[in-house]
This record gives C-alpha cells, sequence and structure tokens, in this order.
C-alpha cells in the first residue's frame, strides 16, 4: 500500500514542504508568500522533491468523495477504533511462554479479551463459572481482580449467566452508557443506539447510568438506558436471546426488524424496501445459514430477494 | 531487529524459517483467533510477505518476528472489515442508480485504508482538525471557533496532521 519508495528525503525539507502545505489548506497564499514558495521550491531539487510527495497526498486524499470520507470515517470514532485496535493487539501479544500456565484455567483468561466475528456466535465459561455468551460481531474485555469480576461490553451483545462466586466479588457488566451489577442473575445487555438494552430473565441488576441516579431491575423486566437515564420499561422477552442456540425467532415481527436482526449475523449490507417493511412474519430460523433464511421468506411472503453481491442484498416486493 | 538480504539467500533463510516456525506460527494464531482457516491463511501470508519484504530477523528473533508480521496482518484485516462495512452502509443511504461499480468501490476502500491509517497517527484534536479542514471544508478560523482553540494551534494540528499523513506514505 505505500508509495513505491525511492531515496529518503531530509526531515528538514519535509518539514518545510509540509509548512507550505498547511499554509495552503488554510487559504490562497498572498503574493508575498506566493513568491517566496516559489523561490524556496526553486532553490533545491530536494525541495520540488518533497513538494510532489506532499501532492501525493493530497491526490490520496481527494480520492475519496469528501460525504463518503466523512460518513466512513466518522463511522469509526476515535474510541472505537483505538479499543478494537487494542483489543486485538493485547489478544495476539499475549502469550509466548505464558501460554501453558493460561491453558490451565477454563479459558484463557489472563488474556482477558475475547470477541465474535460477524455471523459467529461464543460461549464460554469464565473462572467464577459464570457462563457468558457473545452473540454476533460482539467484543468484551474481562476484567477479574481480587476485588471484583468486571466485564467491558465493547461492542455487540453478551448474555450471562451468573454463577455464585465463593469470594463474593461482585459482578458488573460495563458498558458505554454505564454499569449493569447482577446479583445472581441470567441476563442480556445489547449496546445499541448510544445505549444499552437489558434484558433480565433470572435475579435482581442494578442500572446505573454514567450520569443518573441507579435503578433497580426485577426478573422478567426490559429496559433500555443511556447516560444521562432510562427507557420504557417494558417485558423482557427470551425470544431475543434465542442467538444463544444460532436461532432467531419471529412472532409476528415486522419483516424490517426482523431483516434488521438477521444483518447482524451476515457480513455486507441488507436492505428492507419500506413498501414490504410492515409485512408480518412468525417462524424459528437458523443463523448459520442466513442465505437459506432469505431464500426461505421468498417462500414465505409476497417478498422477492435481489442479490447484487452475496454482501449486498436487498428484499422488496415479490 | 532485521536486515534487508539480496534474493538468493533470501529463498533458502525463508525456506529455513518456514520449516521451523511455520507449525508453530499456525499453532499461534488459531489459539488467539479460534478459527483453523483464517489462522492458516494468515500463517500463509506472513512467510508471503516476508519475500516481498525481502526483511529477515536477527537470529533467534524468528518467532517474535513472525508475530509481529502476523499480528499487523490482523490488524489489517479488521479493520479493513471495519471499513468496508462502515462503506457499505453509506451507500445502502443512496439510491441504487447511483451505487458506484465493484472497481470504485475496491479503489475507494484502499484509499479509506490509508486514510484510516493516517488518521490513526494523530491524536484527537488534531484528528478533528484534519477532517473539518480536508472533507467537511471549513477554514482555519472556523475550525479554531468550533475545537475552542487559537487559529495557531489549528495551525500547529495541521502540521502535525500532514506529519502523520506523510508517515503513512512515506516511512519505511
Amino acid at each position: 500500500m505505500k508509495i513505491t519508495q525511492d531515496a529518503p528525503i531530509a526531515p528538514a525539507i519535509v518539514e518545510q514542504a509540509s509548512h507550505w502545505l498547511m499554509l495552503r489548506w488554510g487559504g490562497e497564499l498572498d503574493d508575498e508568500q506566493q513568491r517566496r514558495f516559489t523561490e524556496w521550491q526553486a532553490a533545491d531539487p530536494e525541495h520540488n522533491r518533497a513538494w510532489q510527495r506532499l501532492e501525493q497526498l493530497q491526490s490520496t486524499l481527494s480520492g475519496v468523495p469528501a460525504d463518503t470520507a466523512c460518513a466512513v470515517l466518522r463511522e469509526l470514532p476515535d474510541a472505537r477504533r483505538r479499543q478494537t485496535l487494542k483489543l486485538l493487539g493485547t489478544l495476539l501479544l499475549a502469550g509466548g511462554s505464558g501460554y501453558l500456565a493460561q491453558s490451565q484455567l477454563p479459558w484463557r483468561e489472563a488474556m482477558a479479551d475475547l470477541r465474535s466475528g460477524t455471523g459467529e456466535r461464543l460461549q464460554r465459561t469464565l473462572a467464577d463459572g459464570s457462563r457468558l455468551s457473545l452473540n454476533s460481531g460482539s467484543a468484551v474485555n474481562i476484567l477479574f481482580s481480587a476485588s471484583e469480576r468486571r466485564i467491558r461490553l465493547l461492542t455487540g451483545e453478551l448474555l450471562l449467566d451468573s454463577s455464585h462466586d465463593p469470594a463474593q466479588r461482585p459482578l458488573i457488566v460495563e458498558t458505554a452508557a454505564g454499569e449493569i451489577q447482577a446479583l445472581g442473575t441470567r441476563f442480556s445487555v445489547y449496546q445499541r443506539d448510544g445505549g444499552s438494552q437489558v434484558e433480565l430473565f433470572e435475579g435482581e441488576l442494578e442500572l446505573r447510568p454514567r450520569s443518573a441516579s441507579p435503578l433497580r431491575l426485577q426478573a422478567g423486566q426490559s429496559r433500555w438506558f443511556f447516560a444521562t437515564g432510562f427507557g420504557e420499561l417494558t417485558r423482557a422477552d427470551t425470544n431475543t436471546i434465542a442467538w444463544q442456540e444460532g436461532r432467531l425467532i419471529a412472532e409476528r415481527m415486522p419483516l424490517g426488524q426482523f431483516l434488521a436482526e438477521l444483518s447482524r449475523h451476515r457480513p455486507g449490507v441488507l436492505r428492507c424496501d419500506p413498501a414490504v417493511a410492515n409485512l408480518s412474519l412468525t417462524g424459528v430460523f437458523p443463523l448459520a445459514d442466513t442465505d437459506r433464511v432469505l431464500a426461505a421468506l421468498q417462500q414465505s411472503l409476497p417478498v422477492r430477494v435481489h442479490s447484487l453481491t452475496r454482501y449486498w442484498v436487498t428484499v422488496g416486493p415479490a | 531487529m532485521s536486515s534487508v538480504l539480496p534474493p538468493s539467500s533470501l529463498h533458502d533463510d525463508v525456506h529455513r524459517l518456514y520449516h521451523n516456525h511455520h507449525g508453530w506460527l499456525q499453532g499461534w494464531l488459531r489459539r488467539r483467533l479460534g478459527d483453523r482457516e483464517r489462522a492458516a491463511d494468515i500463517a500463509q501470508d506472513t512467510f508471503l510477505r516476508l519475500l516481498v519484504t525481502r526483511r529477515m530477523p536477527e537470529q533467534g528473533e524468528g518467532r517474535r518476528f513472525l508475530a509481529q508480521i502476523a499480528r499487523n496482518l490482523v490488524i489489517d484485516q479488521w479493520r479493513r472489515q471495519r471499513i468496508e462495512q462502515a462503506y457499505l452502509e453509506s451507500l445502502a443511504a443512496l439510491p441504487e442508480p447511483e451505487t458506484p461499480s465493484l472497481e470504485t468501490r475496491a479503489m475507494v476502500i484502499e484509499t479509506l485504508m490509508q486514510i484510516d491509517a493516517m488518521l490513526d497517527g494523530m491524536p484527537a484534536k488534531v484528528r478533528e482538525a484534519f477532517l473539518l479542514s480536508q472533507f467537511e471544508g471549513l477554514t482555519y478560523p472556523q475550525i479554531a471557533e468550533r475545537l475552542g482553540v487559537s487559529v495557531s494551534s489549528v495551525q500547529k494540528y495541521m502540521l502535525r496532521a500532514i506529519a502523520a499523513c506523510y508517515q503513512v506514505l512515506y516511512a519505511e
């Protein structure tokens, strides 16, 4: 991906050239500046070479439409990009001689980081006996210490069957929105729309948004919360965690919602034409083969699946 | 940690490294990625990279060196996946007839990878100033106002941004 190398250019010259580029990016040069720039360029062939390299940079930057660049690069916010990179960094850097000792733990706890790719679902038993499941496209850091058991949900969705800890350490799930403290429970957390959707199936939980008062949740309740508050209280729905068994369960679910859910489990784009988004759907679908699920839709609903490529699928009216 | 070799001894050396460490590297990757096929692919690409860059590890550094290359390959893949996904999502907002061709898409993704690598070398404020200037068309005084800093700070940020870009395009 790098540009073909010729001889390196002295850093001082690169710095001068960068200075000129910075001034030009800031607006038109005035006559005096333009004169000095031309002089500088002519003074040494190396100056010109440095300038050509920066022009190459400029043409790289203009190789992407500005709105696309904004949309895509802004989609990868600082924290997320760095976190994922760091996550992988630790994941791959750990190991070597430490590996043998670690492999005797229930799973390699000391590596602390776990992620699932698109279409992949994982299950692990943690050191305290709790069962952790990750839905497609999820990542967690596992930070167990002498005083607490902390799971940081970086992205995606997890389901936790917490187990009693002999050392009585609190079990906390941390998200961008805040903390969830488990009190002997089974619950799921899904990062979405800038908040965390919590579904509680057994036991009790405390939700602690970063900047709002905490709130308790009882078994059978579900609530979405974000850094500064809570959404409405609703009924927990065990269908939402069917992914753990590799299934997607729909009960009179609008097709638009169904496809949004299915798209979490396959790479690329899956679009739903608004004309069919409200068709209702009931059934149990295998997540392992989403192509087959899409094909099956055509048999049971008046829809047609258009595939531009496997990564670009639109469901529209038949 | 490494040295550049002429092609003749290079092949022997890569062959030797492959013989000694390929199995180890593949196992190492498999344990970390939890995916046998991907581990095999990346192990293969790692040795390919050795041949292409013609860089070889010093004596006794083989595994560390290979692991470092493999790690970079995994991170690149991961980044590409993220960027492709974000790009496809941004296209999904367009009406169908405006959808760019596959070739155009591949080129844009390649360039986005490059720009993303540049952004990665920038501290947060520098990155923000750079994005506002290059992709949102703001002037330095406008950026200064947006970020609550002086225009001369914005100029310093832009110099740092250019340095980070240069690093990606031209550093060894």
